[in-house]
This record gives C-alpha cells, sequence and structure tokens, in this order.
C-alpha cells in the first residue's frame, strides 16, 4: 500500500480517538447530557462533571489479577514497536537501487540509480528556460520513477517548458533504459528576483 | 517541501492524457510527530512498568499523575483545557488526513499521460507579478494567489487607473493562460492612483 494511505489512515485513527476521548471528557465536564437531557448508554464514561477521569478503583481494578500486568507490558509493547514502525518509514523514502535495463527487463545488465538521475537532471538542466535542474529517482527497482526539481529563468513558460521535457529528457531517458513508460514527477520554480519594470 | 512529496500515483491509463489530479502530500511530518509523540508516551509507559515489575520504585510523573487523574473532576479548568486541546488536536489529525495538503502547488495541465508536474505558487507569484509590471504605468504590483483565485493590486504612475486596470486584466489573463494550469484560478484586479 501507498505510504500516503497509511500514514492519513493512521493519522485518521490517532485523530478519532483524540477527538473522540476530548469530546467526551468535555460533554462530562459542562454536564451536557443533564442538560440536554440525552440518556447516555451503559458503561459510557465521564457522564457527570464531577467524576474524573481515571479513579483508584478503575486503576487498579485488575492489578490482582495474574494476567493484568503481562497482557499491560504486552499491549504496551505492541503499540510501542508500531509507533517506532511507522517513525521509521517516515525517515526512509525506497530508492531503485539498480535498474534493471532493456523490455522485457534483461538479466544482469543494471544501471546504477544515480547514473540515471545525474544524466536525467543534466540533460534537463541544458533545455532551454531551465536554470537548475535536479533529479532523483524513486519506487521500487521494478518501477522506478523519477522525480524532478527544476528551477525556470524568470521569462519562462512552464507549459513549453514541461513539453519540451517530456520530448527531450524524459524521451530520452525512457529510450535509453528501455523503461516506455517511466513515470516522472516534475516540480517547477522560479528563482526570487526584484521586480523590475519595463520603461 | 521535499519530504512532503505526493507518494505515488496509480499508474494512468495508457493512451489519452488524464485530466491533471492534483498531487496528495504523504503527511510524512504529521505522521513522524504523531508516531513520535507515540512512541515517546509508551516506551515511558513501558520502560516504568517494567521498572516497577523488577521492584524498583515508579517515576515521579507516573505517582503524581494518578492522583491528578484520580482526584480532578470533570468540571475543572484544568481538565475542560486539556479536554479541548485533546479534541482540536484530534480534529486537526483528522483534517490532515482527509485533505490533500500541498496547497502551494498547483498541477500542469500535462502532455504524457506518465508526468505530473506542479508550479510552486511562489514561481507563479512572481511571473504574474513580473507580468503586471510590464504593463506601462504600474510602479508596483503586489499579487496574491489562492487555490482557485489571484487577487492582483497595482499602483498607478501615470495613466488613468481604468485603463490601466484594463491592460493589466489583459496581461494577467495572458499570463495565467502561460502558466498553463490544469485549473486555472480567476482573477481580480485593484488599480490604485499613486503618482510620484
Amino acid at each position: 500500500m501507498r505510504k500516503s494511505a497509511i500514514n492519513r489512515i493512521l493519522l485518521a485513527l490517532t485523530g478519532i480517538v483524540m477527538l473522540g476521548s476530548g469530546v467526551l471528557i468535555l460533554a462530562g465536564g459542562f454536564d451536557v447530557y443533564r442538560r440536554w437531557s440525552l440518556s447516555s448508554p451503559d458503561g459510557m464514561p465521564w457522564t457527570a462533571p464531577k467524576t474524573v477521569v481515571l479513579d483508584d478503583a478503575d486503576r487498579t481494578r485488575w492489578t490482582d489479577e495474574a494476567w493484568w500486568w503481562p497482557v499491560v507490558i504486552a499491549v504496551l509493547a505492541v503499540v510501542f514497536l508500531l509507533a517506532l514502525w511507522w517513525l521509521l518509514a517516515q525517515l526512509h523514502r525506497t530508492h531503485p537501487g539498480d535498474i534493471r535495463l532493456g523490455e522485457p527487463p534483461a538479466d544482469g545488465v543494471e544501471l546504477r540509480e544515480h547514473a540515471l538521475s545525474d544524466a536525467l537532471a543534466a540533460d534537463a538542466g541544458r533545455q532551454p528556460g531551465v536554470t537548475r535542474a535536479q533529479a532523483r529517482m524513486i519506487g521500487p527497482s521494478r518501477s522506478p520513477k523519477a522525480q524532478l526539481d527544476l528551477t525556470l529563468t524568470q521569462d519562462s513558460e512552464p507549459g513549453p517548458v514541461l513539453r519540451a521535457l517530456c520530448d527531450g529528457p524524459l524521451t530520452r531517458a525512457r529510450r535509453s533504459t528501455g523503461h516506455t513508460r517511466l513515470p516522472a514527477e516534475a516540480r517547477m520554480r522560479v528563482a526570487a528576483h526584484k521586480p523590475h519594470r519595463a520603461e | 517541501m521535499k519530504t512532503d512529496q505526493a507518494a505515488s500515483p496509480d499508474p494512468a491509463p495508457a493512451g489519452g492524457v488524464p485530466p491533471a489530479r492534483r498531487p496528495w502530500s504523504a503527511r510524512r511530518i504529521p505522521a513522524a510527530l504523531t508516531a513520535l509523540v507515540v512512541a515517546a508516551a509508551t516506551g515511558a509507559l513501558l520502560f516504568d512498568i517494567v521498572r516497577v515489575r523488577a521492584g524498583g520504585n515508579a517515576a515521579a510523573w507516573r505517582t503524581s499523575l494518578a492522583p491528578e487523574l484520580a482526584t480532578r473532576p470533570l468540571d475543572d479548568v484544568w481538565m475542560r483545557v486539556g479536554a479541548a486541546v485533546l479534541a482540536l488536536l484530534g480534529l486537526w489529525l483528522i483534517v490532515l488526513a482527509l485533505t490533500p495538503g500541498l496547497r502551494h502547488q498547483y498541477p500542469l495541465k500535462s502532455p504524457d499521460a506518465h508526468v505530473r508536474a506542479v508550479l510552486d505558487r511562489a514561481a507563479a507569484v512572481l511571473l504574474l507579478r513580473d507580468a503586471a509590471l510590464r504593463v506601462p504605468g504600474v510602479s508596483g504590483a503586489r499579487i496574491r494567489m489562492r487555490r482557485h483565485r489571484v487577487a492582483a493590486r497595482a499602483d498607478v504612475r501615470f495613466r488613468s487607473p481604468a485603463e490601466v486596470r484594463a491592460d493589466l486584466e489583459a496581461v494577467l489573463r495572458e499570463q495565467i493562460d502561460r502558466l498553463a494550469l490544469a485549473d486555472p484560478p480567476g482573477l481580480a484586479v485593484r488599480t490604485r492612483a499613486r503618482p510620484k
């Protein structure tokens, strides 16, 4: 699954838990149930303003049971490891490493990822309207994807620059690697400059 | 931000250019922060529980947190503030999860189904500002750009503001077309006379 989807699902779950408990505590604190004569379902916590979040009786209810601490420790350990995995997943990005050449990919003929991204960046940087280009390859080895960062000149037009990029550097990269559909993402910017008026 | 680049899109169908979709942020930074907070909280609690099970003493934060949770009623002002903050943070995480983000990146019309391109807002603003300053009579221009709207304000040094305004509108519209945005924004132009 895509990293974006996983991140968003986990963020939404965390958000729902936080929003839910916050709203329940607020509702209890402002005595919403009694004021609006709502009936709270059985077992719903935090329904009256004078109750507390976690009283001693609740906190120690099962502490004498033999299974309690192992279960608590196991659950905490699982949540801790999941959170750690989630954190580490943000820090690293999948790179194709070596890209197999040819269509279908030939065995033993591989191009280093940086060789392709460097060539792509150099080629894109020579296009008219582009002052600086950076490129890198992302995605798994079997379906690499190019990511380009272009700085355009002040008088450039993004449309033609993009067309030239597709027709020139990308087409050449596709032809030379055999990945005929090598997908690409380009991000264009313009270096900040002082306004100068036409006289 | 580079680290927030959109994750890979589904492969576009071959042949025919699909409508450019907005890039969706991978939400790496909020995810990393949330993961860090959850890992720190569960890690600290886990460490302390294991230490107490092994015969040690509970940490100070635990021995002071438990009576706080057990004595402060829900209508205590700090409980209300804490609950409100918790709810707002949760709402914010839900909003982050459901919205595309990358509001400052404008998708471009792409000639190739497998190529997606975006133009930074700052770049679009610079190109529009330069175009505005090329209109005779304009001595200064400020461009504000949101997702679907460009607002331009220009100071007019000579010529009548109405004429300059008409020229500006035409020039900016043309420049917006030149940006080749997939979803061209609307335009609002204001001028004011400021002779020097």
